[in-house]
């Protein structure tokens, strides 16, 4: 039965993002693995619930099929199931580890971000289809598509997982200035020099703004390849 | 009588090593499970499927994930010695 998918995708999520946090943490301390597994839900949450409430695609195919009141899976934050972000947060984190740690340790940061962009987009060509061939979730608009897939949900993946690598590495691992805010935030955070020690009130303040001005950038870049593709 | 503490390096070493096995072992069971579906002939795993389509695109996605696999368990091999 596909009910048994989505249940067993559920469970699964959260147990494969309990993995990847346990890999976080021996690496880098509980801190930084914390960051990076609140801030994917940060980072994912307004622009799936944008992406649902547009009505581009919807997680309620299983409403109503274990038992009266079952929305379709059993966690949710607002509109958007909690497993969703922790896929968010399982590729963006495996992405991280494989190119900055294992395989590019010494390359600059854009390099190892734009690598792990397209190793995420690579990552979802094999979980889109067979998620929404699945029911797991559906997409609803018509668009140019691969194998059912919109176009525009590739250049989403790409651009999310690149922006959130670089604000990782530069906030959380590092607290370092990213070169086009440097104008803002030298006045709002005073980041002058590449730093690894500085206050948590001050790398969250800092992590939470750039998170910010990058899902709006975001946001608009995949809105414009919606209506492109 | 004190036991001897880890140095920095090797319990850098020692994380390193973990967190990528996670990551090699989850790029392995993708690769294992995509390969399942395709032989599985697309049900009840859709959309995938045995025709030279299906077949093409997922060797096309499945080649980059076996060989960033490879590459980073030779990358930690090296980094073990």
């Amino acid at each position: 039965m596909i009910i048994v998918a989505a249940v067993i995708a559920e469970l699964g999520a959260f147990l494969i993002a309990g993995l990847v946090f346990f890999g976080l943490k021996k690496r880098y301390g509980w801190t930084v693995a914390s960051f990076f597994l609140l801030g994917s839900i940060v980072w994912t949450t307004p622009l799936e619930t944008l992406g649902i409430s547009t009505g581009s695609y919807s997680y309620s195919s299983f409403a109503g099929s274990l038992f009266p009141g079952y929305q379709g899976y059993f966690v949710w934050i607002g509109i958007v199931p909690l497993w969703i972000e922790m896929g968010w947060f399982i590729v963006s984190a495996s992405s991280f580890i494989v190119f900055h740690d294992v395989l590019l340790p010494r390359s600059k940061t854009v390099a190892g971000a734009v690598l792990a962009g397209f190793f995420a987009v690579d990552l979802d060509l094999m979980i889109d289809p067979i998620a929404s061939s699945n029911k797991l979730w559906v997409w609803i608009g018509p668009s140019l598509s691969i194998m059912g897939i919109p176009l525009y949900n590739y250049v989403g993946w790409f651009l999310m997982i690149f922006l959130y690598d670089i604000i990782i590495w530069n906030t959380v691992i590092y607290f370092r200035k990213i070169r086009v805010l440097s104008a803002v935030e030298s006045k709002l955070f005073s980041i002058r020099e590449n730093v690894t020690s500085v206050s948590m009130g001050k790398r969250a303040t800092g992590f939470l703004f750039r998170m910010l001005v990058f899902e709006i950038f975001a946001i608009f870049l995949i809105k414009a390849a919606s209506m492109v593709l | 009588m004190t036991l001897p503490r880890e140095t920095e390096q090797e319990v850098r070493a020692r994380s390193e090593k973990i967190a990528g096995s996670i990551i090699v072992i989850l790029g392995a069971l993708a690769s294992i499970v995509l390969w399942l579906i395709v032989l599985a002939n697309g049900d009840p795993i859709r959309p995938f499927t045995t025709d030279s389509a299906s077949v093409g695109y997922a060797l096309g996605i499945t080649f980059p994930v076996i060989c960033i696999s490879i590459l980073a368990t030779i990358r930690l091999r090296e980094k073990k010695r």
